[in-house]
């Protein structure tokens, strides 16, 4: 899953980085706690778009 | 010439999270236990050998200026107690070098936090000290 960095004090990354959990891997720390605190979001995958159906009547 | 440094702009990382702004004081203290290894025929005491590695014992003790707000001290600190985690010092915020060593105490353990700790007209702090854990110095990245 990617986080989205939200806060300007997470070291090594600045505000609206996008980081993968392998990233903080060799800091041990724990993901929950960065989410709890205000430092990281979790991203969510968008949604696709719904398909227009461009077919004419008849 | 001798050199004395103060701590004006050092890097704390408590957590991996920066808490430079809010710190006001530093303490890194290098411990290991001294074993005594006295012997019969000995005509002093003697602590430690070159065969005797004893455990460390070190600790970091900051102080910081409490903060309610979004991502600030209390967020970042509230959920470290009882659990371990690593803290890094070093005398200047810039990049590591031989002048600028990094501390890092890797697993310690936070046992207390003062989350209100306040007096009228004084800004709010936290002392904390992180115990146990091991103390490595960096010089180069």
């Amino acid at each position: 899953m990617d986080y989205e960095v939200i806060s300007h004090r997470l070291s090594g990354y600045k505000f609206g980085d996008i980081i993968r959990e392998a990233d903080l891997g060799n800091l041990t720390i724990d993901i929950e706690f960065l989410i709890e605190a205000g430092h990281l979001s979790p991203l969510k995958p968008k949604k696709s778009a719904k398909t227009i159906n461009t077919e004419q009547k008849d | 010439m001798a050199t004395s440094v103060y701590l004006s702009n050092p890097k704390v990382t408590i957590n991996s999270i920066d808490l430079q702004d809010q710190c006001t004081s530093a303490t890194v203290n290098y411990v290991y236990e001294q074993l005594e290894t006295t012997a019969f025929g000995d005509t002093a005491r003697k602590y430690g050998a070159s065969t005797v590695t004893s455990l460390q014992n070190n600790s970091i003790e900051v102080e910081l200026y409490q903060s309610y707000a979004a991502s600030e001290t209390e967020s970042t600190i509230f959920g470290l107690v009882g659990v371990t985690c690593n803290v890094i010092v070093a005398p200047a915020a810039g990049s590591v070098s031989s002048t600028n060593p990094f501390y890092t105490l890797t697993g310690c353990y936070l046992e207390s936090h003062t989350p209100i700790n306040a007096s009228l007209g004084e800004l709010s702090t936290v002392t904390l000290t992180f115990s146990g854990g091991n103390l490595v110095k960096t010089t180069s990245a």
